[in-house]
């Protein structure tokens, strides 16, 4: 992949800033649900997206920054410390799941399945009490619901953008060699 | 979708499947356990009606009700109101949180499955 500082820079920008709408948007989606902690996670499409077109590391800057704005902006200190806990485990299931061969839907899903884990985690150190852990099951049967369906939206939004990432940045190099050619763009990142 | 992570969904969705079954069967019996920052705070029978008021060190004040075998938080001033918003209660290990006045509530039958052993 050849790519420059500034575009990778730029690139996790977008994505933070994307990410940061979708945490915004949720707020706005309640679930008829009975259970705490249910929600659908949109947030993680650009997290995963970050992943897969910039990179780990830029995956983390993407997490960092928009966990922290997120909980300023429109949460309280006490759900900081469980999106924290949420986003750092699952995006590092996320980073192992995508190095031993699982598809953009397996990362997701083990990523919302292990967002939801470290949640109960931290709700059973803030309570101080271990029966919390038979929520799981149930956060776990819709972490996978909720994986999937932001697995489906991060990979068809994949595609697309690898494609244009690619393009611009062939159209350059195009322009520099003085050598048109179309449909040649599209090289495997 | 590729074989792996389908795998991958389905042994999440059966174990988890597996954790539910004690919780469900069991129902409409038991003792409420109400734990305020971690230590118990009281138990009452769930078949015995009446209402809990709780008021906290942290200003949040919680009222939980007992009544016809369920346990609801009936209201509570802390500022997301999840806790209200969780509704009825009836089974096994359901409980009901409230993380910012740091109150559980949770109902245990006398029937201990071995799950529950582990996670004490």
């Amino acid at each position: 992949m050849m790519r420059s500082r500034t575009e990778l820079i730029t690139q996790t920008a977008a994505f933070t800033a994307a990410g940061l709408v979708l945490s915004y948007l949720e707020t706005f989606i309640v679930l008829p649900v009975s259970v705490p902690g249910i929600r659908i996670g949109l947030a993680n499409v650009s997290t995963i997206l970050a992943l897969y077109l910039c990179g780990p590391l830029s995956a983390l800057t993407v997490t960092l920054i928009r966990v922290s704005l997120a909980s300023v902006l429109f949460q309280t200190p006490v759900s900081f410390m469980y999106s924290i806990a949420g986003g750092l485990v699952s995006l590092a299931g996320m980073i192992v799941c995508r190095r031993t061969g699982f598809s953009v839907y397996g990362v997701s899903v083990s990523g919302a399945v292990l967002h939801n884990f470290s949640q109960v985690c931290v709700a059973a150190m803030l309570i101080g009490n271990s029966y919390i852990f038979s929520i799981f099951p149930v956060l776990a049967g819709a972490g996978v619901g909720a994986g999937l369906l932001t697995g489906l939206c991060a990979s068809v939004l994949q595609k697309r953008l690898e494609y244009i990432f690619n393009r611009s940045h062939y159209k350059e190099m195009d322009r520099d060699n003085d050598r048109i050619s179309e449909g040649n763009g599209r090289r495997d990142i | 979708m590729n074989k792996k992570d389908m795998t991958l969904v389905v042994t999440v969705l059966a174990a988890s499947l597996l954790f539910l079954i004690p919780s469900v069967l069991v129902t409409g019996s038991g003792k409420v356990y109400i734990y305020v920052g971690g230590d118990l705070y009281g138990s009452y029978d769930l078949s015995e009606d009446r209402s809990v008021h709780l008021d906290n060190d942290n200003g949040i004040s919680n009222d939980i009700v007992i009544c016809d075998g369920c346990v609801y938080m009936k209201d509570a001033t802390c500022p997301g109101k999840q806790c209200v918003h969780t509704g009825r209660i009836s089974r096994n290990n359901q409980s009901i949180v409230c993380a910012p006045a740091g109150i559980l509530v949770i109902i245990r039958s006398e029937a201990e499955s071995g799950y529950d052993a582990i996670t004490d």
